[in-house]
């Protein structure tokens, strides 16, 4: 099974899976993969530590797609590959700007303290910033694949369900009804609905200093009829995603803990119902002996090689490594093996471990050869 | 001044590199100096409890892991939840109208105060009977956000406990005699280049960063004339000792390789093999690894 299955009809792969896996690397493989067959692709990322800038050999990349120089890659002429790295604060800026009725209360909201402290940490923004820019670039139409590096996710939920929770900050449904009299009255009012709200009130004035609850309500004032514009987007992009278009590729090593992050990340796609397109499977341990049993190879090792006139030492050495070394292949095989079987009849990819572990665009193209086998 | 004598150690990196298990190594030798310690472990994974095999859900009590040794699950919102209950007039009422509308309103709004109220988690258990708390810490981009939430809530806040708390935060995160960030690292390319990273952002921070632990490094295993001796080995040879002879170039040039990763690390602290066998790595494994970190 190659790339070219799940690649066939898709126009968004979203890459999804643990962090440390070299998700990174294999979304850009991926994205290389398609411009060898003259698509033209650009690979989003959205990473604090500019790790697809490292993996492409670009010095910094901003918000806006930067061509990545494949020139004597044996590229074809039409094949294209750019890349993004995600800056979720800026795309969030963008869409207050967007969605505000006036420059005035756009600037309003983009100057409140509690905006700038919260429109890169609210939990989940980084991701819905990413499906925002998605949805943007996918709209705009000049690539034929968008490749989608998701931020390493603890919990498959995480993901899907970030668009949801961004809406619920930003409609800040729970705190409107703490403040209704306040943004009602243009400010912190303590004639609340209830005794129970006002002590609630008074708790979390206490809690807070009372100027960091007045930066709320204005924040939240400023947005004040917005909501629509903002859901609007969140459920087109919703749609999109889970479209035939859209397809979701699983990122993961043959380590135990990432294969069981993968393994849930799996049915939390089925169970929403996500398209899904298979999984690639990086840093595998190569099998020394390719297929032939590892039971007693310490010693068969350790003759043959004292046989060929390697000395005792030495041999030892050596089989003990190629006996280290199979144990760790077996074991990844044994998790492949797994998840193979979980996932079947959607294929499987596997990529091994290379022997230089540097991240620059000959590792990228490396595994993109990989892919392609 | 040493490491070991530090009351906050925090320990972070990039995903995957065994935070959880230096931070267990660092535990255990924390403990075998007689210093009551605990280690606080923050996004809910249970790592702690898995990797001591205590029985579980973690929770957000010390429980004994090891002789001076206590393990926490560091759960941000029960810490808005106390806090507020702390700051209730009434008992029963508060306490269900806390788990109500207050929490997830606040909660939901103010992000940096969940933070804010998880590093206070901390200040209060070495306020109590600890002497060294080992925080477990998310990676690096989000770990180094957390570090700057006392900073920006001290900007935000103007009045009030909030500001109060971000205030005695920032002079314990920012006091090097009582704080030290650790980061660990992987000999891996991204880890390194994103250790570098965080090494750079930190210093920006006026959180002290006492250096680099590399982890998983691989134990040399063989020697100078190795290769040669190897060499012998031709196509005629059993394929048991061709794949060998392949196995051995394999580890030569990764171990080169790291060699030359290692050296791009800023301040290093210790190296810390490669654990062979079952992953995660368990209990007697950190404390091989604490073995290493005692004379730090």
């Amino acid at each position: 099974m190659s790339l070219e299955a799940v690649l066939q009809g898709k126009r968004i792969v979203v890459c999804a899976g643990a962090g440390g896996v070299g998700k990174t690397t294999c979304a850009a493989a991926i994205g290389m993969a398609a411009a060898g067959r003259g698509m033209r692709v650009l690979v989003m990322t959205i990473d604090p530590a500019r790790r697809l800038a490292g993996a492409l050999g670009l010095p910094d990349i901003g918000d806006e797609p930067h061509r990545v120089d494949l020139t004597g890659r044996g590229m074809p002429a039409a094949g294209r590959l750019d890349a993004l790295m995600l800056d979720a604060k800026g795309t969030f800026d963008r869409l207050v700007r967007e969605h505000a009725p006036t420059t005035e209360r756009a600037e309003r909201i983009l100057r409140n303290p509690i905006y700038r402290q919260v429109s890169g940490a609210v939990a989940g923004s980084q991701e819905y910033m990413a499906m925002e820019r998605l949805w943007e670039l996918h709209a705009e139409g000049g690539y034929d694949l968008i490749v989608l590096d998701t931020p390493p996710a603890r919990n498959a939920l995480d993901f899907l369900d970030a668009p949801g929770r961004v809406m619920r900050f930003i409609e800040g449904r729970a705190l409107r009804l703490l403040l209704r009299p306040g943004l009602r009255a243009g400010r912190l009012g303590l004639r609340v609905l209830g005794s129970g709200t006002q002590v609630m009130m008074s708790a979390v004035e206490r809690l807070t200093g009372l100027t960091l609850l007045e930066d709320v309500s204005e924040f939240l004032g400023a947005f004040d009829g917005m909501y629509e514009g903002f859901r609007d987007r969140a459920e087109r992009v919703g749609e999109l995603l889970a479209s035939e278009r859209t397809t979701f590729v699983l990122i993961t090593s043959a380590e135990p803990e990432p294969i069981g992050e993968a393994e849930a990340f799996w049915q939390a796609l089925v169970e929403h119902g996500m398209p899904f397109g298979g999984a690639v499977v990086n840093k595998v341990h190569p099998d020394h002996l390719q297929g032939r049993g590892r039971r007693g190879v310490r010693s068969r090792a350790q003759r043959q090689l004292v046989d060929a006139g390697v000395p005792e030492a030495v041999a030892t050495r050596a089989a003990a490594n190629l006996d280290g070394l199979q144990a760790l292949a077996s074991r990844d095989r044994t998790a492949i093996e797994r998840l193979e079987r979980l996932i079947a009849p959607q294929p499987l990819l596997c990529v091994p471990r290379l022997d230089h572990d540097v991240d620059d665009l000959d590792a990228v193209s490396a595994v993109s050869r990989h892919l392609e086998r | 001044m040493s490491l070991l004598t530090k009351r906050l150690l925090i320990v972070t990196g990039k995903g995957g590199v065994g935070k959880s298990t230096v931070s267990a190594a660092l535990g255990l030798a924390l403990a075998a100096r007689g210093r009551r310690t605990v280690i606080a472990e923050t996004g809910g994974q249970e790592r702690m409890i898995r990797l001591f095999e205590l029985a579980g859900p973690a929770g957000s009590e010390p429980r004994p892991a090891a002789p001076n040794l206590e393990v926490l699950s560091i759960d941000p919102r029960h810490a808005l939840q106390s806090e507020l209950q702390a700051q209730l007039p009434i008992g029963g009422i508060a306490g269900r109208l806390v788990d109500t509308r207050a929490v997830a309103a606040v909660a939901q709004t103010a992000p940096a105060l969940r933070e804010l109220l998880a590093l206070s988690t901390i200040r209060n258990l070495l306020a109590g009977h600890h002497d060294t708390v080992v925080l477990d810490a998310p990676a690096t981009g989000h770990a180094i956000g957390m570090l700057e939430v006392p900073r920006t809530l001290q900007r935000i806040a103007r009045v009030g406990p909030v500001r109060q708390r971000a205030e005695s935060l920032v002079r314990l995160l920012e006091d090097d005699r009582q704080t030290a960030v650790v980061l660990v690292s992987t000999p891996e390319d991204l880890a390194v280049s994103e250790t570098l990273d965080a090494w750079e952002r930190l210093a920006t921070t006026h959180v002290p960063c006492a250096g680099t632990i590399a982890n998983g490094v691989l134990e040399p295993l063989f020697e100078a004339g190795d290769e040669a001796a190897l060499a012998v080995v031709g196509d005629g040879d059993g394929p048991a000792a061709r794949a060998a002879v392949a196995a051995a170039h394999a580890r030569m040039a990764q171990t080169a390789a790291e060699r030359e990763l290692l050296r791009r690390l800023p301040s290093p602290l210790a190296e810390l093999p490669l654990i062979q066998g079952d992953l995660p790595p368990g209990r007697a494994e950190a404390a091989e690894l604490a073995g290493l970190l005692e004379g730090l």
